[in-house]
Parts: C-alpha cells; structure tokens; sequence
C-alpha cells in the first residue's frame, strides 16, 4: 500500500491530465466534420476483467471477474473523444483458518483519449489514457486481521469498434490492456510486494450517443 | 580311633525296658487299649572297649541326617559320629583342631536353616563352639569371657540363624548369666551380654527360642526371696525373656520353682504354641518338676512333679533335658535308680507320663532331641568304661509349622503370588510383587505391609494379610496432533498451529475424571528447555490454537490430562 502523499501526489497528476487533455487532442486531424456526428456518447458496458495480480486472483479465487460500469465520452476534433469510465471490482472470500469473511472492492477510474474511424456502420477506434485505481480490503467480524487499503496509478490501451444501430444508439466491443502496478511496503503473506492490479479487459458496451 | 560299632536296632517289641505310663506317677496298666510300645531304635555308637565316652549331643537335620558328638576317651578331646538317613553311624572321629577340655559335662546341638548343625560342649574355661555341615567341620571357637566360667551353658537359634549362648561368669563375687551372639555371617561371637543382675548367684541357664524370635531364659539363683533371710540357701528357678535383639522383655522374672527350696539345672522349651515350660530338679520334693508358662495370658502354671524320683547319690548328677516337639513337651530324666526315661507332658492334667525306657542302665548324662518322628535321645552309661548310645522314639511327624499369608488387590491390578489365601512355613520370608494394569500403578500396601515399593519381602512371623492398594494413573491424551496454519486475507496473515487430540479410552473408562487438558510448548531449537504451559482447556475440547505466531515461530507442543483430584498425567 503506498502512502497519503503517494496518494496525492498521483491525483495531482490525474487531474491535471483530465485538464489538459482534451485540449491536446484538438491538434489531431478529423476526417469527419464536425455537425455529423453526434458530441456525447454515454454507454452502460459489461466486461470481463482478468486481474493480473496473482495474489488476488489465487485468494479470491477468480481469475477473471465480469464487471458492469459506466463510460462517457465527448468528442473534441477530428475523431478524437475524450472517455472516462468507471467500474468496479469487488470479490470475496473467507479468510483461510477461520473463515471471516474478506471483502475486497477496487474502484477503477480510467480517462483517456480514444481515436475513432468511421467505416459505415463501424467505427474501429484506439485509444490510450490513464487509471487510478483505489482498492480495499476489509475483513468482517475480527479484529484480528487487519484489512488494507491504497490507490495506484497506471495507464491503459484499448481498441475496438462502435457499431452503429441507430442514429442515437451504439453498441462497442472493446479490449483494453491495463498496466497499473502498486508498491507495497508491507509484504503479502506470500512475501510479495507489488500489486500488479491491471490486466485485460473485454467487454461488450450499449451506447447512447446524442 | 575307635571303631564304629553298630550294636543294637531294637524295635519298640525287642525294647523289654520300653514301657507306656497311661498316667503319671506309676507303670501303665496292661490294658489293651492303652498300651501301644513305641517303635523305638537304639544303637551304640561308641565300641565296648575299656575306654570312656560320655557326655554326648545329638540332633537331626531337616533330611533325617544325625550328628551325635561326645567326649573322647583321653578325656580333653570331643569326638563326634554322623549318620546319613537310612545309612549307618560312623566311626568316632575327633572334631579337628581343637582346644584341650578342662572339663566336660554337657553338648548341645542345634540346626540352622541350612542344615548346619552348631555344637556346643562345655568345658571348664567355656563353652568350646563349632558347626558340621556335609562332613566339614569349622573350627572350634570359644566365646570370651568377661570373668571365670562356671556351670552349664546352653544354646539356642533364632529363624535368621544368629546363635546364642547362653553361660555363666563369675566376676568377683558376682555370678550372672551372660549371652553370647554370634550373627549368622559373623566369625566369632559378640562380647558377652550380662542379662542377670550381680550377686545374684545366677548359673545354670538354659535358653529356647519362641516364635517370635523371643528368648527364654530359666535359670537357677542363689537370691533369697523376698522376705527370707539373706542368708539362708534358697536356690530358686527364675523365668525371664528377652526381645530378638537381646533386650530385657520387660516382664518381671517369674519364680517358677518352688518356693521356698532348693531347684537346680533348669531346663526350658517353647511348644508350637509358644507356650513355654520350665524342667527342673528339686532336692526339696526330691523329683523333677515342671511348670507350664503361657506368656499369651502371663499365666504361670502349677508345680506339676515328674514322680520319678532323683538319684540323689552323688550330689547333683540329676540332669534331665527338656525338649518340645509340636504342641507336646517331652522329657529325658533319670529315675531314682539312673534309668533314663523319656516322658510326655499331657496339659489336661499337668502331669507327666513315660513314653518309653530309654535305657535300662544306669545312665550319667544325656541328651534330648525333637526329630522329625523320633524324639532323639543320647546319652553315655553310667558304670565304667562308659559308652555312648543313641536312641529314637517314634512320636507323630513334626507338624511343620506353618503361617498364612493373605493376598488381596484392588482393582487396577494384581499380585504375584495372585491374590489369595497361601500357607508357608512359618517365618518363610515371602516375596511379592504388584503387578498394576494398564493405566494403574501401586499407591501403597497396606495390611501388614506398608510402602510403594513395587516388590516387597514378606516375614511370616504371624498370619499376615497383605493388600496392594492400585490407583489410577491419569493418562495423556491420544492422537495428539500439532498443524501448521496460516490466517490470511489478502493483504495480512498471521500463523498459527493448530493442535488437535482425542480423549483416552482410558480416562473415559473410569468415568468423569478428567478436569482439564493442559498444552505446553517450547522452542524447538532449545530441548532443553522446559515445557512452558500454554494453556488449559475443558475436558469437553479437543482443539486449541496457538494462534497470532510469527511467521519464524517454531514450537513443539505437548499436552497432559489433568485428574479431577489434581494429578496430572505425563506428558503425551
């Protein structure tokens, strides 16, 4: 788990990406005008998500978890959309003697830049951008062993392809490899002492655009 | 030196001198009924020559075997002859190295446990001591003295074999009977014991071990009796006893002789029912008397007379000897005319009856002994040359005397011999040995034994009842297992061994008495070190965790089982 200030220190740099990025984008080239195509897209996805970190996957027990979440993007120029999302992942299990109940919850934001290509009905983007991670363990009915709790920061790549049904809806496939690595100053149980919280996700998203 | 002669075997039908007294007092009456002739054997040990033999000893080991010693002819040598069961007398042999007699008059013989026959004769500056065992002799030996030797000296055994002398020392004007013991190991015998009082003119003991390992002692005192002048002759016959280590037995001496009047040369003998009786000869009434002593009531019998008469001519040579065979009393005794009798004593009536005529001689001295069917009699003639005969009386077989040994166990065990009733010899010394059950082990004997030794040896001086009390032993635990755990989440653990048993069969079979599980543990770098409890649980659980380890943590664990009365059981 890092401390408060590697903390802040991370959220500083967050935002000042979620300010300056749009901003960076409008130098890219648009092949499409901008009055046919619609500015906001607000899509409601489900995903497969395959944690990297061994440890959390042996303890919990689940090599990958499906996970709603929600995302938003606006089109700033030339195809290029500033996105957000956000999901969360959450897995229990018992404690291994006796049995209390290990509740783990990791809230995954990630904002980036995506880069679409209309083809018809398709419209294949890429996209790059960052996560901030903020998980937590808590374990119920004991005080005798203690929960954690901490927030990384990584960086992802996606691509996929919306698919345009109707003028107002969209459906999106999408993979995003994510790299979001955390140092830990307490060794786990297993004497590890990273968390290697990204991994790869793949999912299916219906997408209202306006 | 002389040659064994084998003269006679006469049965009790050729014995024309033996004769059945139905009564005291005279000859018994030819009836049919009442008359039985005693098998009775006799031979002459010594060969008719013109020499003189007297003074002997006899007596009969536990196998039959007789060894009968008596004086030389030269007068200062003692000799002894020896016969095998069923075999034949030998020839008089001289007992090896030996002091050179001043003075003989009486032998003695007894044996030991093992057989060994101990001698005693007399002389005239002591007792001369030597033992007879598978034809070797020790060397003869003599008590020391602490002043001048006097009259008689008498021999007695006790059931561990320690022999006692019993003799009389002159110191001074003082005359008082002494003790000299010799301890079964022992080569030479103690400093003497002074159990009489100075100037008492105390002489002529005779000693006779009871059961108890108690000694009696009869001896004759000059002491005037209280209330008659000190200077008239009173020779009294005094009672007395002394505990197995020598020490007075507490009771006052009883006078046992009659009073007043002159006794001389007390014979005494305990029956097998430790009653003793006193043999005496008393110018006075001019008869042997007895008189029956039961130390179990303290009751001191009356006078009761032999009526065979003394012979009075010469002065003192009336000896008799007394010996007790089961619960009877006989005695060897010379009559008026010096014919030697053998004579019973019937306790219904206190009197005393001849059993047969030993010898229709005249007789100088004797011996008596209790075989194991014969009353043994030896003695030497009294006209000149003198010789040595040895004669068997058949009475009943020797009664062994016996005692009972009770066995009981509790449960949780037994005893080897098992528990029981058992019949030993009397002072058979009896080994046993608590064997407990699984589970039990030995608290205590109890009864007549005491201890928690595991074997212990048994005296059967008494009837005994032994118990051996078991108890249970509280056991460890079974199936005591220690294993290693971890308590994790994700991001914390700590380690924890768990450790697990099951009840013992054992314990449950009793009941509820298990209070408590006690876990200990320690280091397990440091077996050295003791076992640090850890914790105590109910009975009802079977688990503990010693939870909240260091991950390097490293115990070995142990557990006891805690009885409901505080014992706790090893360690598992």
């Amino acid at each position: 788990m890092k401390t408060p200030a590697s903390t802040i220190v991370r959220s500083c740099l967050l935002a000042a990406l979620l300010a300056f990025g749009p901003s960076l984008a409008v130098a890219a080239p648009s092949p499409q005008s901008q009055d046919e195509q619609p500015r906001f897209r607000i899509g409601l996805f489900w995903e497969g998500f395959r944690i990297n970190d061994k440890n959390i996957s042996d303890f919990y027990g689940h090599v990958q978890k499906n996970l709603p979440g929600i995302e938003a993007s606006v089109h700033t120029v030339h195809n290029l959309d500033a996105w957000a999302a956000y999901r969360a992942y959450t897995d229990e299990a018992k404690t291994t003697f006796y049995g209390f109940t290990s509740a783990f919850r990791m809230d995954m934001f990630s904002l980036g830049m995506i880069y679409r290509y209309p083809v018809s009905l398709f419209e294949p983007f890429i996209g790059v951008g960052f996560d901030f991670y903020a998980y937590s363990e808590k374990i119920e009915g004991t005080n005798d062993l203690a929960g954690a709790n901490g927030s990384a920061l990584g960086f992802h790549g996606q691509l996929g392809s919306y698919i345009n049904i109707v003028k107002f809806l969209a459906a999106k496939l999408y993979f995003r490899l994510s790299v979001v690595n955390e140092g830990l100053d307490n060794p786990l149980p297993d004497d590890a002492t990273r968390l290697n919280l990204g991994g790869k996700e793949f999912g299916f998203s219906l997408v209202a655009r306006f | 030196m002389k040659k064994a002669v084998l003269l006679m075997a006469i049965t009790a039908a050729a014995a024309a001198g033996a004769a059945i007294f139905a009564s005291s007092g005279g000859p018994a009456a030819a009836s049919p009924q009442a008359v039985q002739a005693p098998v009775m054997e006799t031979w002459r040990i010594t060969a008719p020559s013109d020499e003189n033999y007297r003074y002997p000893g006899v007596a009969e080991d536990s196998k039959g075997n007789r060894l009968v010693i008596f004086r030389g002819p030269e007068g200062t040598l003692y000799d002894y002859s020896y016969c095998p069961k069923g075999g034949t007398w030998s020839s008089p042999k001289s007992i090896g190295t030996q002091p050179a007699l001043i003075r003989a008059l009486y032998a003695n013989i007894r044996v030991d446990s093992t057989d060994r026959f101990h001698c005693e004769w007399e002389d005239g500056n002591g007792a001369v001591y030597a033992t007879f065992k598978d034809g070797v002799w020790t060397t003869p030996i003599k008590p020391s003295l602490l002043g001048r030797y006097d009259f008689t000296s008498s021999i007695a055994l006790r059931s561990n074999d320690e022999v006692v002398t019993a003799d009389c020392e002159i110191i001074g004007l003082g005359k008082d009977v002494y003790f000299h013991v010799k301890g079964k190991n022992d080569a030479a015998f103690g400093a003497p014991i002074k159990v009489t009082n100075d100037a008492e003119g105390s002489t002529q003991p005779s000693i006779a071990v009871d059961s108890n390992d108690n000694l009696w002692l009869a001896w004759k005192s000059d002491y005037p009796l209280p209330g008659r002048p000190a200077t008239e002759d009173n020779l009294v016959i005094y009672l007395s006893w002394f505990k197995p280590n020598n020490e007075p037995g507490g009771d006052p001496w009883i006078v046992v002789s009659p009073n007043p009047g002159w006794s001389f040369l007390p014979q005494v003998a305990v029956n097998s029912e430790d009653k003793v009786m006193t043999l005496m000869s008393c110018s006075t009434y001019a008869q042997y008397l007895s008189r029956l002593y039961d130390p179990a009531t303290k009751t001191l019998g009356s006078l009761s007379l032999l009526r065979v008469g003394l012979p009075m001519n010469p002065w003192h040579r009336f000896f008799s000897r007394l010996a007790s065979h089961n619960k009877d009393f006989y005695a060897a005794v010379l009559t008026v005319d010096r014919i030697l009798k053998l004579m019973k004593y019937d306790p219904a009536t206190n009197e005393w009856a001849a059993v047969a005529t030993i010898s229709d001689k005249a007789v100088e001295i004797m011996d008596l002994y209790s075989g194991y069917d014969r009353m043994i009699v030896a003695y030497s003639t009294w006209d000149e040359p003198t010789a040595v005969y040895v004669t068997a009386v058949e009475v009943e077989p020797r009664i062994p005397l016996t005692q009972q040994l009770t066995l009981q166990a509790t449960p949780g065990g037994t005893t080897i011999p098992a528990p029981g009733t058992y019949t030993h010899p009397r002072r058979a010394v009896v080994n046993i040995t608590a064997v407990p059950d699984l589970a039990y082990k030995l608290a205590s004997w109890s009864g007549d034994a005491s201890g928690t030794a595991t074997s212990i040896a048994v005296t059967l001086d008494a009837d005994k009842t032994v118990k051996a009390n078991f108890q249970f032993v509280i056991q460890p635990p079974l199936n005591f297992q220690v294993q290693n755990k971890v308590e994790r989440g994700l991001f914390n653990a700590f380690y924890l061994n768990l450790l697990t048993w099951e009840a013992n069969i054992l314990n449950t079979q009793q009941g509820d008495v298990v209070a408590a599980y006690r876990i200990y543990r320690k280091p397990r770098t440091d077996p050295a070190a003791p076992w640090t409890r850890l914790a105590e649980v109910t009975p009802a659980i079977f688990s503990y965790v010693d939870s909240k380890l260091l991950k390097t943590a490293d115990y070995v664990y142990t557990i006891t089982t805690v009885h409901k009365n505080g014992d706790e059981s090893a360690y598992y």
